[in-house]
């Protein structure tokens, strides 16, 4: 009985051991595992960051978000990855796409592009639904790691966005749109790629298909927003 | 066995091992190992242990009793996670299947009691429907667009997301409404082997999924190609949806059954056309009615006024 108690004990770290000696020395698998090995005491179970400077603080996010990025280009599925999610990212590449995408209302001008709202709305109730489809077929990856894998790999469809821009700026041509299409589905393709590789691997084999296509409609939409974003 | 408390700090409940002096403890939080003895296995509902194993589960809430599955012993609360799972239990080649057989009618096969009724499902029908919104939007967007630089307008190209909202509303509310309506009609009239809600939903739902295919290829503007499409895939999935509504309506009385069918066909009918009209009109006048700015149909919302906006619901003169 004293062997089996690691389930229901009341602690707070991970340990098997059930003493109540100090740990010393660096930290378990317990906790960020971006946060720098502080050596622990006996009364603080994790590092305090309360004292350190602000830009230690902020560059700490900044890489985490940054090797994110990096794992969109470079996919494959991490399970350390999976577990130190963060939304910062899927923010910040939704509000930049919307305000990219956001047509201009004023009365002059005949554009009637999606409002910044909306593209927010459908950005991030799409990812919800997405997600809750995935757990309710019986995929065993959290809410909220799924929406971080969905928010980042929006990233070459934002990148596909600014070359959409780009080409514009020139005169408007079949030939033009055509070049414009084939970036946006490479784009497409490469989010597609790029959250399958991590989302896949979560459910069951004979459902895979039912929880790639959502995915796959949840990008479609978002390139087609891009692609029939006229400037 | 047994200890005293002051033994230890704390009670450490351990309920992975089976407790032998503890047998409805076990079966209370569905633990299975696999390897549990089968006493702890209540599922008949009858026994005295089994109905008190179930009350300590349930904490008494829950009342219906009819199946005596195994599934009934252990019912999940509406606000678990695995209450909603059991309406995802299907497979990719099921969905394929339903999907397929819900447009190719066959006299003797029932959509409802061969392939839905034994897990009926929410999966296909919210993705079919779903996909069908955004299909018909673009769809409908591109047939604005090859219709107006047809006709020779110089149109910018625009996004009209008003015509998501619009999709999404109709096709979501017949979805569910109009199950809703068959349903409450067959337990008004006490129709004896009338089917459940849920079985409704999956067989509606399947229903629409052959509009997907027909609304890409109603980008094609000719009204003659069009309207044959349109119809075409009214007839199929009209006829598998009667096919499968009929050996339920037609246990009650005739003219109930009569009645409800054909006003299951009337809507069906009613939503195809509506949206060949909405998305897909294609003028006679040739780019008559596009060029014309006419007001949008929501003030207020959007401030600008859209090329796009001429397209909203009008019927064609012509």
């Amino acid at each position: 009985m004293a062997t089996d108690n690691k389930q229901f004990v009341m602690e707070f770290h991970d340990s098997p051991s059930a003493s109540a000696a100090p740990l010393e020395g660096d930290m378990s698998n317990s906790g960020p595992s971006n946060v720098p090995n502080v050596p622990l005491n006996g009364s603080n179970l994790y590092p305090s960051t309360l004292d350190e400077p602000v830009k230690d603080t902020i560059l700490r996010d900044v890489k985490a978000v940054g090797v994110k990025f990096y794992h969109v280009f470079i996919p494959r599925s991490s399970k350390s990855l999976l577990r130190d999610w963060d939304l910062w990212g899927p923010l910040i590449l939704c509000t930049f796409l919307a305000t990219l995408l956001q047509g201009h209302s004023s009365a002059g001008s005949n554009d009637g592009g999606p409002q910044f709202a909306q593209v927010f709305i459908v950005f991030w109730v799409g990812a919800c639904a997405v997600t809750l489809n995935a757990k309710l077929l019986g995929g065993d990856i959290s809410f909220f790691q799924a929406i971080c894998v969905l928010g980042y790999c929006v990233l070459p469809l934002l990148l596909s966005l600014i070359g959409c821009r780009i080409i514009l700026l020139a005169s408007r041509s079949l030939v033009l749109f055509i070049v414009r299409c084939c970036l946006v589905l490479l784009g497409l393709s490469w989010s597609v790629f790029a959250s399958t590789a991590f989302l896949a691997s979560s459910q069951p084999p004979n459902r895979k298909a039912l929880a790639v296509y959502p995915v796959c409609l949840f990008y479609f939409v978002i390139s087609w927003m891009i692609l029939s974003h006229s400037g | 066995m047994a200890r005293s408390f002051k033994d230890v700090e704390y009670t450490k409940v351990d309920l992975n091992s089976p407790h032998k002096e503890f047998p409805a403890r076990d079966t209370s939080v569905g633990l299975d190992d696999g390897d549990e003895d089968d006493d702890v296995h209540y599922d008949r509902p009858g026994s005295t242990a089994g109905d008190r194993a179930k009350l300590i589960r349930d904490g008494g809430a829950d009342g219906e009793d009819g199946e005596t599955t195994e599934e009934a012993a252990k019912k999940p609360s509406v606000l678990s996670m695995a209450y909603y799972q059991q309406f995802f239990d299907v497979d990719t080649n099921q969905v394929g299947k339903r999907i397929l057989s819900s447009f190719v009618p066959r006299p003797n096969r029932n959509l409802v009691s061969d392939d839905i009724r034994h897990s009926p499902d929410l999966y296909g029908p919210f993705w079919v429907c779903t996909t069908l919104v955004f299909v018909t939007a673009i769809a409908g967007n591109l047939a604005d667009y090859f219709q107006t630089s047809a006709a020779g307008g110089n149109y910018v190209w625009v996004y009209d997301f008003r015509k998501v909202t619009f999709a999404a509303t109709a096709i979501y509310l017949y979805w569910w409404l109009v199950p809703l309506l068959l349903w409450a009609v067959t337990w008004w009239r006490q129709v004896p082997e009338k089917y459940a809600y849920l079985e409704l939903l999956c067989l509606y739902g399947y229903s629409l999924s052959i509009y997907i295919p027909v609304s890409v290829l109603c980008v094609i503007q000719l009204a003659a190609v069009q309207w044959a499409l349109i119809l075409l895939a009214m007839a199929l999935s009209g006829t598998v949806l009667a096919l499968s509504l009929w050996p339920s309506v037609s246990s009650g009385e005739r003219r109930t059954a009569v009645g409800l069918l054909t006003a299951a066909m009337l809507l069906h009918a009613a939503l195809a056309v509506g949206f060949k009209l909405y998305f897909f009109h294609v003028t006679s006048g040739g780019g008559g009615s596009a060029s014309s700015p006419a007001t949008p149909a929501y003030s207020g919302r959007t401030s600008a006024t859209t090329r796009a906006a001429a397209t909203t619901r009008k019927t064609p003169s012509g």
